[in-house]
Formats: structure tokens, sequence, C-alpha cells
């Protein structure tokens, strides 16, 4: 009976949910709003965080009121989703989610709702090609959803070159994208378990001018394509005068020599011309760009500068 | 009396170059490191001459002799065996100029290749009287005088670093090593050809 306006709606298979269980890291916007909804549906939750409520939290963390602040965030969305549904397990985790802990993840799905990239990159690595997860993420009045599949385009086939986000705290945060983009969410959460024709593209909506986007996501990451990746830093050098990579690798000059434009090359470093913009290429492993700004150019040249030095070795 | 003064882009070669105008007229020397660093630097030194009221400026163009050292000598010792090339097309550039001394912003310790052995090591490349005002001066005092002579915020302007600069500079370094390893890359003809193709700039 408790059910009956969802099932009614989504057919005899809607009981299924109650056997399922749903993981959720972070409980801060995203996270106590998705759970709201899926504690009401009837599923059962993990919950994963090691924070306590802040005053600044109640503006839209849904599941905190006022007496709840400095307590720890997952028991008392604990005590608030019992309250409403006493009929779902919930666990709970007091926790960071590290590369130790990881398993307790482990669940029919799990929903990113974190406000970092590491925790991210982290579930994708776990996750990949084993567990179904939702990426979800807000920040002032944007909101995204991106559904994981196992063998489908990963987090990282669109976050590989990201390395920073912006924080609520900075930028600030809308909290009406909240309620819009956990509603998403915890519906293709109910299609994915339902096994109903779940989105692919990932959504991005901004709430202030109601644009919608759907962007199709291809497999472009070396996870994807099985490969080891080369792991880089890029960083603009003291002076600010110009951006540098660097791989803990020593690189095959002669190799790279042979598929660039090559000015200069003497046995420790090159200097190389790629899309007219010069390089130097030091064989410990930098790469020294001389005019070139654009961090998204030069992370995509150094990317295929260091492929290209790793196939030969 | 003249001098000629090693001009660098950074800060301390303006100082020493500004407390030796005092007593010499000088003539600037700088050593060109493109393409392992980019043309922004010249502008630089252009800008510090003008503030120093510097009347003549020799670009010498080292980039492609720091690729030839690159390509034929041990990389610990680079940084020296540029250093005393550098020393050597001065002291060239200083008979044709009829200067008397060779003034350097270098003081002990400032990098890894600037310690007593490698100086001594350094003054042996030249016969031309070496003068270095800022020998013991610390990096602090150096600033302050950078900024009161309005050279510092020029020094400090956005500009590519030496590239050529090995990961473990030698501190101590043998001569005889030395000029066997200057045998091997040739000198001489890396220091006539700098000298035939420096630029002369003149204010």
């Amino acid at each position: 009976m408790r059910y009956q306006r969802h099932s009614v709606l989504l057919g005899k298979e809607y009981s299924l949910l109650h056997k399922k269980t749903i993981t959720i890291v972070g409980l801060g916007a995203l996270g106590t709003n998705i759970a709201n909804l899926l504690a009401r549906a009837g599923i059962n939750l993990i919950l994963i965080d090691n924070d306590k409520v802040d005053i600044t939290n109640l503006q839209r963390q849904s599941l905190y009121n006022e007496k709840d602040i400095k307590k720890p965030k997952v028991t008392t969305a604990k005590s608030h989703l019992n309250k409403i549904n006493s009929e779902i397990k919930i666990k709970t985790y007091n926790q960071l989610l590290t590369k130790k802990n990881i398993s307790i993840i482990n669940s029919d799905l799990i929903i990113d709702c974190t406000d970092n990239l590491e925790t991210r990159f982290l579930i994708n690595e776990y996750c990949h090609n084993k567990f179904p997860w939702i990426h979800t993420a807000a920040i002032k009045t944007m909101g995204v959803t991106f559904n994981i599949l196992p063998n489908k385009p990963c987090f990282n086939c669109i976050y590989k070159n990201i390395s920073s986000i912006e924080k609520c705290e900075d930028v600030g945060i809308l909290n009406t994208i909240i309620a819009l983009i956990s509603s998403i969410a915890a519906t293709q959460a109910m299609k994915i378990l339902l096994n109903k024709d779940y989105e692919t593209d990932l959504i991005r909506f901004n709430i202030w001018n109601n644009k919608l986007e759907k962007i199709k996501v291809k497999k472009s990451c070396n996870l994807c394509k099985n490969k080891k990746e080369n792991k880089f830093i890029i960083k603009l050098c003291k002076t600010k005068a110009a951006y540098s990579t660097k791989i803990n690798k020593k690189l095959n000059l002669n190799q790279i020599s042979k598929k660039y434009k090559t000015i200069v090359k003497t046995p420790i470093l090159l200097i190389i011309k790629v899309n007219n913009h010069e390089i130097i290429v030091h064989n410990y492993g930098e790469l020294i760009f001389k005019d070139l700004k654009d961090e998204d150019k030069i992370n995509k040249i150094a990317k295929e500068i260091y492929n290209e030095s790793s196939i030969s070795s | 009396m003249k001098a000629v003064s090693l001009l660098s882009s950074g800060i301390d070669s303006p100082v020493s170059s500004y407390l030796m105008q005092k007593h010499l007229d000088i003539i600037a020397i700088h050593f060109n490191n493109e393409p392992l660093t980019s043309k922004e630097v010249v502008e630089k030194v252009k800008k510090l001459c003008e503030k120093l009221k510097i009347k003549k400026l020799y670009i010498i163009p080292h980039g492609k002799n720091q690729i030839s050292l690159m390509k034929s000598c041990n990389h610990s010792y680079r940084c020296i065996l540029c250093r005393r090339l550098m020393f050597k097309i001065s002291e060239k550039i200083a008979e044709k100029e009829k200067c008397s001394f060779l003034i350097t912003g270098e003081s002990l310790g400032q990098v890894a290749s600037q310690t007593l052995s490698n100086l001594t090591n350094c003054d042996k490349a030249v016969k031309i009287k070496i003068l270095r005002p800022l020998l013991s001066y610390d990096k602090e005092e150096t600033i302050k005088i950078a900024k009161e002579i309005d050279t510092y915020n020029i020094s400090i302007e956005s500009s590519m670093c030496c590239n050529a600069v090995p990961k473990y500079p030698k501190t101590k370094s043998r001569i005889n090593f030395i000029k066997q390893e200057e045998e091997n890359a040739n000198i001489d003809k890396l220091i006539t050809s700098s000298v035939k193709n420096a630029k002369i700039i003149k204010w």
C-alpha cells in the first residue's frame, strides 16, 4: 500500500527496488536530497560522509535542522530517514572515503554526491567496468548528472584533463538546482535498478535560464582504452613565463624527434615544434612550453608526446 | 678606463654594473640563450641598459654554444664550461673595445655553480682582470640596491630561465678535465663565431 502511487505507475517489478541497496557518497546538498527521495521510494541505503552539520549547510541540505548543528551528518541523516521510512535498512560510515576503505561502497548502485575530484576519480577507478554509478555535481545555478555503467564511457573520459573545480563556499550554490539535479539522479537510479531505458548522455541544466544540455560522451580515456595512463603534472614556472609539464620517467628523445619537427637535437634535450609552438623536451621527463598558455592544449600535446615516448621504451 | 660587464636579465648583474659605473665606463654584454629561452629576455636586457644609461650592448648568440656543449660535454661540468666560454668571448669583446676589466654579478653560493672552486677555475680561462662587486653580498642586500636604482621591477618581469642547467652541476671542478672538455667541444671555433655574430646596440 505504502508504494501504491509508484507501483501503479511503474508496474509490479517495482517491488524489486526494496531488495536493492544504493550507496550515497557525500551527504551534503545532493546527498541528502537524493537520500530523501530514495528512502521514500523504499530503497536500502549506505551513507558515507565524515563531516558534521554546519549552519551554512541548512540553506540547501534537506535532512538537517538547527538542532543538528555539530552532529555527524551520517547518523543525523539516518535518524531523519528512519522517521520517514522505518522499513528500509540504512548503514552508515562516518568516514572519509579512501583507497583503503573504498570497498564499503559495494552495493547495487553508487551515487557520487561528493564535492571534489579526488574522491570521484577514486570511485571511478574502483567501479570501472564493475559497478554502475551516477556522477552528480552542482555549482552556482548549474548541475550535472551522468550515469556511468560498466563498459560504457567513464568519469575519466569527461574529466581527465581537469585538475581543479570551483567550490560552493567560493562561488555559491542556489538551493533550487539541488532539488532539480537530485530528482533527475534519483529517477535515473530507479531506472538503472529496474533496467529501464536509462539516460546515456551527460545532462547539464542551468536553472537560472532553464537551459538543458545533453552531451554525448565518447570512450576516450586510457582507462577505457585499456592503456596504462601516463600521469604528469602541469605547472606555471616561478616567473610565470612558461608552462611546463613533468612526468616521472625518462623520455626517448629519438622516438620523439622522429615524430615531431625537431629544431634542436642533443642527447639531453630537444626543441620541437608542435602546431607552430616551440617546446623544449628534457630527457628527464620535463616539457617546457615556450609560448603556449592554453592549459587544455598543453595537456593534450603533453599527453601525445609522453605517449609517443612510452611506446618505444 | 673602460670595462665590459656581463648583463643577464636577472637581479644581480644590473646591480654589479651600477656599482662599478661610478669608477668605469661600461659596455654591456648579454649572452642570449635563444632558442633555449624566449625573446622577452633580450627585451628586458635592453630596458635595463636604458635604465642604467649604458650606451653600448653586445648581444652574443649563446644558445647554439650551449647546444654544442650539450652534445659533447660531461653534463655536470656544463655550467662551468658555459661560464668560461662567456668569459673567453667577453675577453675578445674587451680587446676590441679596449676595455681593461670584466665585471660580473657573481656572488658566492648564489647558485650551485658559483662556488670558490668554480670561480677560481673561471678566472683561469682568461687574462683580463675580473671584478665581482657582489662577491660577498647576500641576496637581500642586492635586492635592496636593485630597488633603489629601479632595475628590480624590470628584472622580475616574467621571462624564461636557463634551460641548459644540468640536474647536478659540479660544485668542485678539476681544471685538467675542464681543458679536455673544452678541446672536445672545439671551443675556439665557438668563440670566433660568437664574436663574429654578435649584435651591437647603441644608444
